[in-house]
């Protein structure tokens, strides 16, 4: 029985392509790339919006809100101390209260008017500026 | 018409206004040549077709990085060529539940491909040489097939031409033992 021989072995061009293929890839490429440059596009601004410190989680949010109110509960603590030992006894101050207009204090000012969610507030932006 | 002249291209690469023409113009001059080296790997034509617009679509993503240092089809040929084993690799694993091994599958997939006009005889060719393990038929596809030279073939896998008149020789011999054995 005769020996194959590679050499021997006739056509090599065993493969077609359907008409037309080469004509149609560049379209279909550019598709994809346009595709895959609007998907790297919405990634990037994802990513600035995630940066510019607007995209809060609970994640993030949640330690801030603790350290707010560890600082308001400190400032109420430090407004109590200062109010019971500035030296009056309690009928003084009894005095005090009824017949002046008590003066808010720094401290008072934060609690009543900026409040817990302006404190953390305060935390958020000082984050994004430094 | 001949291919764009490779510091033409170059120009126009790094140029970000042009870079989408450039890529167009590397799209016409490198596919078809590209197509039929991964053709003849994957034996599909869908496969094949998958793994050019990969390759193209991984040239576009790293157009920044090509500097120039090798040809622009040089750097194609290597981006294709990953891309085909990377395939290929895939191929196996997802085949290695099954009962035929992955050669015996893409053979049995070629006898109803609509793209393959060879007869009983360049079947069995095929398989012949899909028992070749994948870079030793790729320098067999490259010699036999293409009829490239030895130095084309080194530029392109960086292997010496040494190793690839041996790779060659032995790929040559066993496909005829195997022929010979099924015969």
């Amino acid at each position: 029985m005769k020996k194959f021989k590679l050499i021997e072995a006739g056509d090599r061009s065993v493969f077609r392509v359907p008409e037309d293929y080469f004509a149609g890839l560049e379209m279909q490429l550019n598709k994809r790339i346009d595709a895959l440059e609007a998907e790297k596009e919405l990634e990037i601004k994802e990513a600035s919006r995630k940066k510019s410190g607007i995209y809060l989680t609970m994640g993030n949010v949640r330690p801030i809100l603790y350290m707010a109110a560890m600082f308001t509960l400190l400032l109420f603590s430090i407004g109590l101390v200062f109010h019971y030992t500035s030296g009056n006894s309690g009928s003084l101050r009894a005095q005090e209260t009824s017949t002046e207009q008590s003066i808010p204090t720094a401290e008072d000012y934060l609690i009543s008017s900026v409040g817990t969610y302006g404190i953390s507030q305060y935390y958020v932006e000082s984050e994004v500026t430094e | 018409m001949g291919k764009t002249d490779d510091s033409e291209l170059l120009e126009m690469l790094r140029d970000e206004s042009k870079r989408h023409k450039a890529f167009n113009l590397l799209v016409k001059d490198y596919s078809e040549g590209l197509y039929w080296q991964i053709r003849k790997m994957v034996l599909s034509h869908d496969d094949a077709n998958d793994v050019l617009q990969n390759t193209f679509l991984k040239c576009w993503s790293n157009l920044d990085q090509f500097r120039g240092d090798s040809r622009i089809s040089t750097w194609l040929y290597r981006i294709a060529i990953n891309e085909t084993y990377t395939f290929l690799n895939k191929e196996r694993q997802k085949n290695q539940a099954g009962i035929m091994d992955l050669e015996d599958t893409m053979v049995q997939n070629l006898q109803g491909d609509p793209y393959f006009d060879g007869d009983e005889a360049a079947l069995k060719l095929q398989k012949a040489v899909l028992s070749l393990p994948d870079k030793q038929r790729l320098v067999f596809n490259m010699k036999y097939y293409d009829e490239m030279k030895y130095e084309q073939i080194s530029e392109l896998l960086g292997t010496s031409v040494g190793a690839l008149k041996a790779s060659y020789h032995y790929a040559v011999q066993k496909i005829e033992a195997y022929m010979n054995l099924e015969m």
